[in-house]
């Protein structure tokens, strides 16, 4: 989990605005709220990111970036990322992907647009002409998705974490109460007993 | 003497937790936190975001879940955790009776026990219940002592550890973020270095809180400023009737009093009512802002209350032995006072002794489980087979029953399994062999009967009240244990719909004689009517209640029973998704069953007109 350094602020004044719920619903306060949940919000990927993608086969812009020996071989959007493939002409196809949040830990092999790009390596690094061309194939339509393709995500799934994190956590809980418990009873034994 | 008075009231309320129930009863929130903490443990995939709440689309933090996955790990089972649960209960009655006696004295502690245990009820949650509720009567008795040394002596450490608490609690519940003004509100009211100590407390309460469980309350802070405004409630607006208000209007107000006129111990109460405050605020305003408070939710304020109503209470008490007692007797009184409460509590105590008595346990469907595993029935068997008031949420916890029992060799192809809970002075022995008794417990009997079905709950079909086409429902690949499973295919989802209901059930081919019977009972239950039997003779009662057919023969035949769900006769909460419960079977076993139900119906009819 992590917060942008800009985040604070709205964070804050979203806390207080939540304190006067009556405030908060007045039309100022809620266009206010908008904006707060637009900037707090990881942003997601909308359909619009589709008529985009076809919008740039149609005109021919992947061929042009992609060049000769290679032919854009698919695009989708699966999982809040977009993946493009390209094929050679002995039908080897390579994959790249484009994130609208960088992975942390993950080695980025470019930014387009809003997105971080992600060449796929699970069957071994690709050969320097086909990321030269993947990375052209999504440095064009990342360049080419407007703002308006975006949408702030909705308060879903915030995935997991690992489970000697969630130990390592509760036993920090349970050393906190005992701390307190323990303090407590120190305090107040010297009172009216 | 002093810590003696302790160890008297733990083990006494140790006791009374203790026969409320040794095993967790068959609770849905029990279940998903199981599947949960199962995947956190299993499979290294821990949730960074708790329950759900009951408000659609706010979640609860993780702490409850870590707690219960650090537990499991280190080998506790279901049994284990109750134990625990219930040590954190007795524990939160003698945190109530050490701070009231160390800022009231021993008679306000005793009065503090006497007052958690008798005075307030378990606000529904049941004692030998386990979901994030369960620790919360323990944590908001910590908090209590936490804000009572704060108010005592005011200082960084305490204010700080006071805050930790209270984000800890937040973060097992969400109603409990309401303890971050608490932690403000009793450095404000502290003596001395007040701004300075409000604003270390907030900030740490904030700091941990978001430590502990950031994913959680951005999440809600989310859902909350993208949901829409929620219009004000249209019920009527009225104070909860509930003991704990009482009890925690009673010891506000006396606080209120005692800053008036300044008493000298006016500042005794402090740490409590600054605990009780802001979610007693919350329950008396929620109305008004259009959201319904549940009781359930002041759980973690009732050692406060109790502390807050024993210290006015403690002080008229003393004061009043005082005179009428010779000087010599009253300090013995005073001290004895509190083993004299911890006999009490041991012997009289009832937390909730009713709820085994109505709701099946972990352990019942661990003696359901061996005995269908022991038929050689697979999970698809006892998806299909098994059946219960509460089905969905028992075959979840059926079905979470690590029990592999290999098939008997005297096996008989049942494909029924219904499990009642009877009053054990109406069941007349001897028993059909087909039935098997689980548990027998302080009047009431768990039965399991095993039967061969004159019903094919497999080729059942939901049927529009317009006439128009059925609809099979479909049982391939359903399974309760999954997440958001909450209806068989076909069927309305289960929990908040309401409507007319009708299923076709096709009457099996059966030996000529052989005659089956469905009866549906009342009471807590989705209760319906047979609405018409086609293709075989039967005589419907006039109550529609009860249907006898002949078998089947090679003519299609079926029985149409219909619910109104949502409806004083099927609340929406007793209808889960699945076909409600009836009673089907050899009409001699249902003839058996029926005249036990009646019994129990007109018994409970009886009481409640008493």
């Amino acid at each position: 989990m992590h917060f942008r350094s800009g985040r604070l602020p709205a964070l804050a004044l979203a806390m207080a605005l939540l304190a006067a719920p009556a405030l908060a619903d007045e039309p100022l306060f809620a266009r206010l709220r908008h904006g707060l949940a637009t900037r707090l919000a990881d942003r997601c990927i909308t359909p619009a990111v589709d008529g985009v993608f076809q919008q740039l086969v149609e005109d021919g812009a992947f061929a042009r970036a992609i060049g000769a020996g290679f032919t854009l071989a698919d695009g989708n959007t699966r999982d809040e990322r977009i993946q493009l493939a390209i094929e050679d002409v002995a039908g080897r196809r390579y994959t790249v992907a484009l994130a609208p949040r960088p992975r942390p830990g993950q080695h980025a092999d470019g930014e387009a647009g809003a997105f971080t790009l992600y060449v796929d390596r699970s069957a071994g690094d690709p050969p320097p002409a086909a990321a030269t061309a993947l990375l052209a194939a999504a440095t064009a339509l990342g360049k080419a998705i407007p703002d308006s393709a975006f949408a702030p995500c909705a308060a879903g799934d915030a995935g997991t974490g690992s489970r000697s994190a969630a130990l390592a956590n509760a036993l920090a809980q349970i050393g906190v109460v005992l701390a307190a418990l323990v303090f407590g009873v120190r305090r107040l034994g010297a009172g009216r007993w | 003497m002093k810590w003696l008075a302790c160890l008297a009231i733990f083990a006494a309320a140790f006791l009374a937790n203790r026969r409320a129930g040794t095993a967790p009863l068959m609770w849905n929130d029990t279940f998903n936190d199981a599947v949960q903490v199962a995947r956190c443990l299993d499979h290294g995939a821990c949730s960074l975001v708790g329950v759900q709440t009951s408000i659609p689309g706010l979640y609860h933090a993780v702490a409850w879940l870590q707690l219960r996955t650090l537990l499991q790990w280190l080998g506790a089972d279901a049994h284990g955790l109750l134990l625990f649960v219930q040590l954190l209960n007795a524990l939160a009655a003698t945190i109530a009776y050490f701070v009231a006696t160390a800022v009231g004295g021993p008679i306000a502690g005793a009065l503090a026990a006497a007052i958690l245990v008798f005075g307030i009820d378990g606000l529904g949650v049941p004692i030998a219940g386990l979901n994030n509720l369960s620790s919360l009567l323990f944590l908001g008795a910590v908090l209590t002592l936490a804000c009572t040394a704060v108010v005592m002596a005011p200082g960084a450490v305490a204010v700080v550890l006071a805050a930790l608490v209270a984000a800890v609690t937040a973060n097992v519940h969400l109603i409990c973020a309401l303890f971050g003004v608490s932690v403000v509100c009793v450095t404000l009211l502290a003596p001395r270095r007040r701004l300075l100590l409000a604003a270390l407390g907030a900030s740490a309460f904030a700091a941990a809180a978001l430590a502990i469980a950031a994913p959680s309350w951005r999440h809600n802070l989310l859902a909350v400023l993208q949901r829409a405004p929620i219009p004000p409630s249209a019920e009527a607006v009225r104070w909860p009737p509930y003991p704990i208000v009482a009890w925690a209007l009673f010891g506000v107000g006396a606080w209120v009093l005692a800053q008036l006129a300044r008493a000298r111990d006016r500042h005794a109460a402090t740490g409590a009512v600054a605990v009780i405050a802001p979610p007693l605020a919350a329950l008396l305003l929620a109305p008004h802002l259009g959201v319904r408070i549940d009781p359930k939710y002041l759980t973690p304020i009732r050692a406060a209350c109790a502390v807050a109503a024993a210290l006015p209470i403690g002080r008229i008490a003393h004061a009043t032995l005082e005179v009428i007692l010779p000087r010599t007797a009253f300090p013995l009184v005073a001290r004895a006072l509190p083993f004299a409460a911890a006999l009490v509590i041991a012997w009289r105590a009832s937390l909730g002794l009713a709820h085994p008595e109505r709701v099946l346990t972990v352990d019942d469907l661990a003696g359901v489980a061996q005995v269908l595993r022991q038929q050689g029935w697979d999970d698809r068997q006892i998806a299909r087979g098994f059946s219960t008031p509460a089905r969905m949420t028992a075959l979840t916890g059926l079905l979470q029953q690590q029990i592999s029992a290999a098939p008997s060799a005297a096996a008989v192809a049942y494909d029924s399994a219904l499990v009642l809970l009877l009053a054990t002075d109406q069941l007349a022995a001897p028993l059909p062999p087909d039935w098997r008794v689980l548990r027998e417990s302080a009047g009431t009997t768990v039965l399991l009967v095993l039967e061969r079905s004159p019903l094919d709950w497999t080729r059942a079909a939901v049927c529009p009240v317009d006439g128009s086409a059925c609809e099979p429902l479909t049982w391939d690949g359903f399974d309760p244990r999954g997440e958001g499973v909450n209806a068989l295919p076909h069927m309305p989802r289960g929990g908040a719909w309401g409507g007319p209901l009708r299923l076709r059930v096709p009457i099996l081919a059966a030996a000529p004689n052989r005659r089956g019977a469905l009866f549906r009972p009342r009471g807590e239950l989705c209760a319906g009517r047979i609405v018409a039997v086609d293709g075989v003779a039967a005589d419907i009662s006039a109550d529609r209640r009860r249907v006898t057919f002949s078998p089947a023969g090679d003519a299609p035949a079926h029985v149409d029973v219909e619910w109104v769900v949502d409806s004083p006769d099927c609340p929406a909460v007793s209808y889960d998704g699945l076909p409600p419960f009836v009673v089907a079977g050899d009409a001699a076993t249902v003839d058996r069953l029926e005249r036990v139900l009646r019994r129990a119906e007109e018994a409970a009819a009886g009481g409640g007109a008493a």
